[in-house]
């Protein structure tokens, strides 16, 4: 996890921000974070294995997060503590029995927060909730705000159970609770997406399995723009909410196939499930969504992971001259 | 009034390309409410769950009326082209933007009635079509512009052994995964139905009387002589065209010919060698048959590959599944339902 501590530029305000997961969205909001805050990161130790010790490792984030609190305090400023929790241990395809170790660790994380919001009284305490869109409304269309969840899978019901569990916090913890589609983008750690892993094999000249049809509708949301929301969520305060984010544009997996192919100039070789365990559609109601979060059109969203992509794996291009 | 659909009803889009409908739009956003609210108090299997207006950077009001519309119902989206991409276009990219089982696109000018989709879906139940147009009845535009466009797709269904031109019509009824598919791979110069029929030779049609309402008032039509000559021009260049291959056989036929002449001249001059008393027009007429032969069938061969490479740049797949297990639903349903 990463402990982030600074004043913001927009607003100059301090914030302390325990950052739990550094996956796809995590990764963006750390770097989103980086560019909106005179801020100092430290990397803490937060262990996901069967015998971690929660217990001693939230202590040491707790104390570590004190400590920032403390020097804002003696310097007579008041801090804004955010929890963000973008972490998880597994994907649709994952048995219940496996989330037992994300459930024991949401619920550290969760006590870490309850125990931070009594011991800094006089800071302004928000958790956010990284939750899912696709586990939550798995195979329904046209979603909306209102649309009741109902999880099909594990994966989804740990989501809502998640969900409950962050809007049980006392009432003096505000909570963001966010319901992000099938989020795409790029980052070195954590699972891979759809386009992400397109582009990678496209370069490495092999076949992408696609647990879908080409058929299979879903709405790709670039993780940067989450980040983004998630960041003006920090930055501005907003009263508890949650928040459907998606694009709104009903897409394909061939409109995807067919994007990656035109960015990576190269046919993407591609095998799809005969009986796929994850082809149901999924797509949200446009006028649902938050008016501020500024979806990235879906050819420059896929270009620009595709680049990182290339990046990553090819290194940085050499310069001219 | 809130409808919403449940999870196993079958869904169906609607994508209008607007260019210059400000008379029109409330007006046909009207009537697709109706059908809209009358299937579902029928309690039909399918339910019509959305339209896509697309704003092909409209000369007129259409946007602010189009905005004011996707305001006004939660089931319509609007969405805006930055520049005048022309109705294919923005059909496909309207297409792109819906999610339904199925997928209708309609003109913004009333000519197509939002009554009749049932009655192309009806067709497409029964005979398990994929794709099924209206087929035109009577007279839409001047006498002269329909016979024109008839006789033209009439020559592309020939010249493209594309038997399903002369339905070619912008009220059409798509299976949903098929019309999205089609647009995705539609690149600039794509004509929309011919990327349509690489994805399914499934196509029905359903012959219905059509008037183009702006035609009976201001006797013009939406498209200039320009526009319509740019669309046929698309039509044309979208297909594999038979001429092409007829380039081939014609140099095969003209070498093969060559051969043989070849053959009989020297046979004759071996023979009696007076028979061609100027010197030198045998080996001439040999040299210059070969060679118009040969340089007509390599350039039908060139000419080959780059319709493979045009097609293949145009997005033609090589094959394409269709899951078409929820047609059941609907032909038990208009089996009940009755004629």
């Amino acid at each position: 996890m990463i402990l982030a501590s600074g004043r913001a530029h927009a607003t100059g305000r301090h914030h302390v921000i325990a950052l739990f997961g550094l996956g796809l969205i995590g990764s963006a909001l750390q770097h989103e974070l980086r560019q909106r805050l005179i801020a100092a990161n430290d990397l803490l130790p937060f262990g996901w294995g069967p015998a971690a010790p929660f217990a001693l490792q939230s202590a040491a984030i707790e104390h570590a997060v004190a400590r920032q609190a403390t020097n804002l305090d003696i310097a007579g400023q008041q801090s804004l503590f955010d929890c963000v929790w973008c972490a998880g241990v597994g994907g649709f395809a994952t048995p219940a029995e496996a989330f037992e170790t994300e459930r024991r660790a949401f619920g550290a994380v969760l006590d870490f927060a309850r125990r931070l919001a009594t011991r800094l009284p006089d800071s302004e305490h928000t958790f956010h909730l990284l939750s899912s869109a696709g586990g939550l409304f798995e195979g329904r269309r046209h979603v909306s705000g209102s649309t009741r969840p109902e999880p099909l899978r594990p994966y989804g019901r740990i989501k809502l159970e998640q969900e409950a569990l962050t809007r049980d916090l006392p009432g003096r913890i505000n909570t963001q609770i966010y319901r992000p589609t099938s989020v795409y983008g790029f980052a070195p750690r954590g699972r891979t997406g759809l386009v992400a892993a397109l582009a990678g094999d496209a370069i490495r000249r092999r076949t992408t399995r696609i647990f879908g049809n080409p058929n299979t509708i879903r709405d790709y949301v670039f993780a940067d723009d989450i980040a983004r929301f998630i960041a003006d969520a920090v930055v501005y305060r907003a009263p508890s909410a949650t928040h459907l984010l998606a694009s709104g544009k009903p897409t394909s997996v061939l409109e995807v196939v067919r994007h990656v192919e035109a960015r990576m100039q190269r046919s993407l070789y591609v095998q799809f499930d005969t009986t796929p365990s994850n082809a149901r559609d999924m797509s949200v109601e446009p006028g649902s969504l938050p008016p501020s979060l500024r979806a990235t059109p879906l050819q420059i969203g896929i270009a620009t992971t595709a680049d990182r992509v290339m990046r990553h794996m090819t290194g940085p291009a050499p310069s001219g001259g | 009034m809130t409808i919403e659909p449940t999870s196993t009803v079958i869904t169906v889009s609607v994508v209008v390309p607007v260019y210059s409908g400000e008379r029109y739009i409330e007006k046909l956003i009207g009537e697709i409410e109706a059908v809209r609210n009358a299937w579902a108090a029928s309690g039909r299997p399918f339910f019509l769950s959305e339209v896509v207006l697309v704003d092909d950077c409209a000369r007129d009001g259409s946007p602010e009326i189009i905005d004011r519309l996707a305001a006004k119902h939660a089931w319509v989206t609007a969405l805006h082209l930055g520049r005048n991409s022309g109705q294919h276009a923005a059909t496909a990219a309207g297409i792109l933007y819906t999610s339904g089982d199925w997928v209708v696109t309609l003109d913004e000018d009333l000519q197509h009635p939002p009554s009749r989709i049932v009655d192309l879906l009806r067709t497409a139940a029964e005979r398990s079509s994929d794709i099924v147009y209206a087929n035109a009845q009577g007279r839409i535009h001047s006498a002269f512009r329909d016979f024109a466009s008839r006789s033209y797709k009439r020559l592309i269904c020939w010249l493209a052994n594309s038997p399903h031109a002369v339905h070619f019509n912008s009220f059409r009824l798509m299976r949903g995964p098929v019309a999205r598919a089609a647009s995705s791979v539609c690149s600039y110069d794509t004509y929309f139905d011919v990327a349509l029929s690489w994805f399914t030779g499934r196509v029905g049609s359903v012959e219905m009387t059509l008037t183009d309402e702006r035609f009976q008032h201001s006797k013009s039509s939406g498209y200039s002589l320009l526009r319509l000559l740019s669309h046929a021009r698309k039509l044309l260049f979208s297909n594999q065209l038979k001429v092409l291959r007829l380039g081939t056989g014609i140099g095969i036929a003209i070498v093969a010919a060559s051969a043989l002449l070849a053959a009989w001249v020297l046979l004759a001059k071996l023979i009696n060698p007076s028979v061609f008393p100027i010197q030198g027009w045998t080996s001439l007429m040999l040299t210059t048959m070969f060679l118009g032969g040969l340089i007509l069938l390599m350039l039908g061969i060139v000419l080959e590959y780059m319709s493979v490479l045009i097609l293949r740049a145009h997005g033609r797949p090589l094959y394409f599944v269709i899951d078409r297990s929820s047609d059941a639903v609907l032909r038990g349903h208009f089996a009940d339902a009755g004629p």
